[in-house]
């Protein structure tokens, strides 16, 4: 990839991502003006949330090494990607076999939409990371960045300030 | 055909959005004429109001955005690479991607009409009414879903559109020589990318509330139909200028052209753009005025919205003062571009009453808003699209457009449109509110509205004429040249129309119009007062 | 007839003014505008021959400032005046004065409530002395209720409570409509305010409140309740209103059906009767397939609702 390209492909990544923080802004916006009761698990939450910071930390090393070291190390990110993803979905059932759901109230809908659109970004990331040729994937590491940074925000709302 | 669907020139892609553009406006011009036909007379019962909300509410989101924001897409696509002298756009698979998703989108929102029954509840569609419980049938839920596929082609030709203007400028053209045009679509592009991820949000609220009985705007169970309001229009103000800006900046490149003068004032008109742009993400609590909301919050808004019309203005100044001391040559360009003045003017200023809250808690969601609305849009941007069509055809196609059918259709247009549309102004003044299938007989309404609608018929006369204007001087027309209006930015030093590679070599750049300086080296713009 | 036309009431006739200010700067400033392009395109037009360009100008500082500032003049003039309109029109959202009339928008009728449980459609009383504190409602979508001549519009949302003053300076009838969209029939949903002198209007409000049912149901009143008129029209003011519909005390006083659809007379309500979605298409009522003496009855007993 020369330069130019990569710094127009780096370029369309940033205004992509700013578009999706403004999206995600305005769903944890209405999450938080609800201020709906939750019952989460903290424990569970947390679990994810180390899943997904290992993956960045595996992340970054898979932009610094070169070829077979930097192909293992993205198995080793999207491996733990999948692993929030699955915690996530664990976390969900939870919920729903106690009767919150979509539908139930106000926690419901507000948190099923916020997380599940994260995790469709997530599983969507994971895609990129497994197709993404190796010149493109210290663009595609912005995108998985982002998206991990993004459930911090959402943590923190959603698990720690919400249960107070 | 292949060459086509499959295309990643932008010049191709440019194209496409303005055919899809020019189908989808007829598409809604029809919608318009279905309305007006039944609000020619008092009681008419030509349709029945079901029809008539699904006319009202497919005309609005038709326009918005399958006809104003890809038009301005299509010329900032085709446009933008030749006015910075580059060959490509940054990210052509993007572009293409982009063009697809927003016209599938269409399609996807035309297709509730084959299911039978089309979206019914306007083009800001609120809720409550637009749950569930209210609205049972399928036609919001294509609304909402073709509105996202169109939001993320928007969002990926904005994207496209700013990384080219930042990377792919030719040596010597700075940020602060760009021609008003490129500046314009730039900031556009980037409201666009502020902006519309709110309508993503508002439409993921709505479906997850009717496919998956999620309460976001359901107040019985606590959520807020108020959300989607804020949500909507803190999209809906920006988009507003999002489609008004490019069209600022199309006239910025017509009248000096046809003045023969550099536009008065390039520093005053570039910053006052992004003024707006700011400004925008300010004022969208104005269309929510007659919502008890608190008298200090729509202090704060009606002040914003006020303040907006300031760098709105200036603009309308320097266009005035470009001309002025110029040798005007009336081309039809330059007939719609100074109507585009006065048009614009008139709906500038029902904007600004408007912002004076007292008089929106009269005349909002009246046939007066109506009025404001087309003069701004219409009267605004479509206006100064007709204008670039007319100054950029040749560039698209090798042929000049026919004068004299274009004198022809510019007064039938003109006419028509200020016959349609400034009745309204009176038909709110005398309480008839908006998106309202019929009336009852009061004095004047009977007669304003026939007129209104004698109005439009002859506004779409206009309208076919121009169409066969285009249609005839694509086979027909004179051999245009690479320049044929003596303008100065770089698309005129390319062919006409451009080859695959736009430019053989990238000229040399110095100030906003290389081919002034080219044309006048004793003068040359870079060696006198800027 | 129209807010700036015909005000009838301090808050109409404040925005009437400020109205009439923001047309007069629009208007000056359309002239001025206008002018200088009229001027421009007539002194300045090119003779056409090839000539020499005309004088390069690129811009005017002191002019440009000129043309920022006496607008920004104009809007913050403009927005002093408007805050202090506002101040004037609107009611207080937050207080704690109990409403004198509570009026609730639904799909697609308006109904008042009186502090005396007298529950009313279509047509409002109100007294002319006094400036009176509504609160609007809505039972389902989102309403607006619009008096022009008398009152700012206000919006009617579902689980929100807002207040406008209803303050008529003379007596007269006074036409309204919703003004937010609100489905299939939101361009009938046109109501009136009357406004009486306030002895003429305590005794319509007495007279509302004295109506009440026979004691044993005639024929015709026995079929409205078996065909189940009655669980949608209450005929009664006093009695709590069903909300699926209008209610039918007082019919025969009004001037219009269904909004304003249809005049009043028997042929419309012998329509209503035999086809409800032929009067007023997209309403709720469902057509209970009645024979033709059921409806000859039952035409009989609206007409006596007085």
């Amino acid at each position: 990839m020369t330069g130019k390209v990569r710094q127009r492909a780096q370029l369309g990544m940033a205004m992509f991502l700013l578009a999706e923080g403004v999206f995600f802004f305005l769903l944890i916006l209405a999450f938080v003006y609800f201020r709906a009761p939750a019952n989460l698990s903290l424990q569970a939450g947390s679990i994810n949330t180390a899943l997904l910071l290992a993956s960045s930390v595996s992340m970054w090393r898979a932009t610094v090494y070169k070829s077979a070291g930097s192909r293992l190390w993205l198995a080793v990110t999207i491996a733990f990607g999948a692993a929030f993803l699955i915690g996530q979905a664990i976390e969900s059932l939870r919920l729903i076999r106690n009767g919150v759901t979509m539908s139930q109230g106000l926690f419901g809908t507000t948190f099923f939409t916020l997380t599940g659109i994260h995790a469709l970004h997530v599983f969507a990331g994971l895609v990129g990371l497994a197709i993404v040729p190796a010149t493109g994937l210290r663009i595609m590491a912005f995108y998985w960045y982002f998206f991990i940074i993004l459930w911090l925000a959402i943590f923190l709302v959603v698990y720690v300030w919400s249960a107070r | 055909m292949s060459a086509w669907l499959c295309a990643i020139d932008h010049k191709r892609i440019g194209i496409l959005y303005m055919l899809s553009a020019l189908l989808f406006f007829l598409a809604g011009g029809m919608e318009a004429m279905v309305m007006r036909a039944q609000l020619a007379a008092p009681n008419l019962k030509l349709i029945t109001p079901e029809i008539y909300n699904q006319m009202f509410t497919m005309h609005g989101t038709t326009m918005i955005f399958l006809v104003a924001m890809p038009i301005l897409t299509g010329f900032g696509v085709y446009m933008v690479p030749l006015m910075i002298g580059a060959n490509e756009m940054a990210l052509p698979r993007l572009g293409s991607l982009s063009f697809w998703l927003q016209f599938f989108g269409g399609v996807l929102l035309y297709f509730s009409f084959a299911t039978g029954a089309a979206p019914d509840a306007g083009w800001f569609s609120y809720a409550p009414l637009t749950e569930e419980a209210f609205s049972p049938g399928t036609g919001l839920d294509y609304w909402a879903l073709a509105l996202l596929m169109i939001t993320g082609g928007s969002v990926g030709s904005a994207i496209n559109l700013i990384v080219t203007i930042a990377t792919a400028r030719a040596p010597g053209m700075t940020m602060r020589l760009v021609p008003l045009f490129v500046w314009t679509t730039l900031v556009a592009s980037v409201m666009i990318v502020f902006a519309l991820p709110a309508l993503a949000a508002s439409l993921v609220m709505l479906l997850s509330d009717r496919l998956l009985h999620a309460h976001f705007l359901d107040s019985s169970q606590g959520g807020a139909p108020l959300l989607w309001q804020h949500y909507f229009w803190i999209f809906g103000h920006p988009e507003v200028y999002i489609v008004v800006l490019p069209a600022f900046g199309m006239i910025s490149e017509i009248i000096p052209v046809f003045s023969r003068k550099p536009i008065f004032g390039y520093p005053f008109v570039a910053t006052s753009t992004v003024a707006i742009a700011f400004l925008s993400y300010g004022v969208w609590a104005h269309h929510m005025f007659a919502v008890a909301l608190g008298r200090n919050f729509l202090a704060v808004f009606a002040a914003a919205s006020m303040l907006i019309a300031v760098p709105t203005g200036m603009k309308i100044f320097s266009w005035v003062a470009t001309m002025w001391g110029g040798a005007i040559r009336f081309t039809t360009a330059m007939l719609f571009a100074v109507a585009f003045l006065l048009e614009f003017t008139v709906g500038g200023l029902s904007g600004v009453a408007f912002a004076a809250v007292p008089v929106d808690w009269q005349m909002t969601d009246t046939y007066f808003v109506v009025a404001h609305i087309h003069y701004v849009l219409f009267g605004g941007t479509v206006f100064a699209v007709l204008a670039a069509v007319h100054y950029w055809f040749p560039k698209l196609s090798g042929r000049l457009l026919d004068e004299k059918l274009g004198r022809w259709s510019f007064w039938l247009i003109v006419l028509g449109f200020n016959n349609t549309f400034f009745v309204q102004h009176f038909l709110g003044l005398l309480g008839m509110p908006r998106r309202v299938y019929t009336y009852p007989d009061l004095p004047w309404f009977g007669t304003l509205n026939l007129f209104s609608t004698v109005g439009a018929a002859v506004l779409v006369f206009g309208i076919l004429l121009f169409c066969a204007n285009i249609a005839m001087s694509l086979f027909f027309g004179t051999q245009a040249g690479d320049d044929p209006w003596n303008a100065w930015t770089l698309e005129w030093a390319a062919p006409s129309p451009p080859l695959l590679q736009n430019f053989a070599e990238i000229p040399e750049v110095r100030s906003r119009r290389p081919l002034w300086d080219r044309k006048h080296p004793e003068a040359p713009d870079w060696m006198g007062a800027q | 007839m129209g807010p700036l036309f015909s005000p009838h009431s301090p808050q109409a006739q404040s925005i009437a003014g400020v109205f009439s200010l923001v047309l007069a700067i629009a208007a000056v400033v359309f002239l001025v505008v206008a002018a200088a392009v009229v001027y421009s395109v007539v002194r300045y037009r090119s003779s056409g021959l090839a000539t020499a360009e005309p004088r390069q100008i690129f811009g005017s500082r002191s002019l440009e400032i000129l043309w920022t500032v006496v607008p920004l003049l104009i809007v913050t003039g403009l927005f002093i005046v408007t805050v202090r309109a506002m101040v004037l029109i609107d009611a207080p959202q937050n207080s704690t004065r109990p409403p004198d009339l509570v009026i609730t928008g639904h799909q697609w009728w308006w109904e008042a409530r009186y502090p005396n449980g007298v529950v009313v459609p279509w047509e409002i009383h109100i007294p002319t002395s006094r400036r009176l504190l509504a609160r609007i409602e809505s039972a389902d979508v989102i309403h607006d209720f619009w008096v022009p001549d008398l009152a700012r519009k206000m919006d009617a949302v579902p689980g929100r409570w807002s207040y406008i003053w209803l303050d008529a300076d003379t007596p007269g009838t006074y036409s309204g409509s919703c003004s937010e969209f609100c489905g299939a029939q939101h361009a009938w949903m046109r109501f009136r305010v009357i406004a009486e002198p306030e002895h003429d209007f305590e005794t319509w409000l007495k007279n509302e409140a004295r109506g009440t049912p026979n004691e044993v149901p005639g024929t015709e009143e026995r079929l409205f309740i078996d065909k189940g008129c009655a669980n949608c029209h209450s005929v009664a003011v006093l009695a709590p209103s069903s909300g699926k519909g209008p209610s039918l005390a007082g019919l025969m006083t009004r001037e219009f059906l269904g909004g304003g659809i249809l005049r009043n007379t028997p042929e419309n309500l012998m329509l209503w009767l035999t086809d409800p979605q032929a009067a007023k298409p997209g309403n709720r009522m469902p057509n209970t397939l009645l024979t033709a003496e059921e409806r000859r009855l039952l035409l009989i007993y609206l007409e006596s609702l007085r």
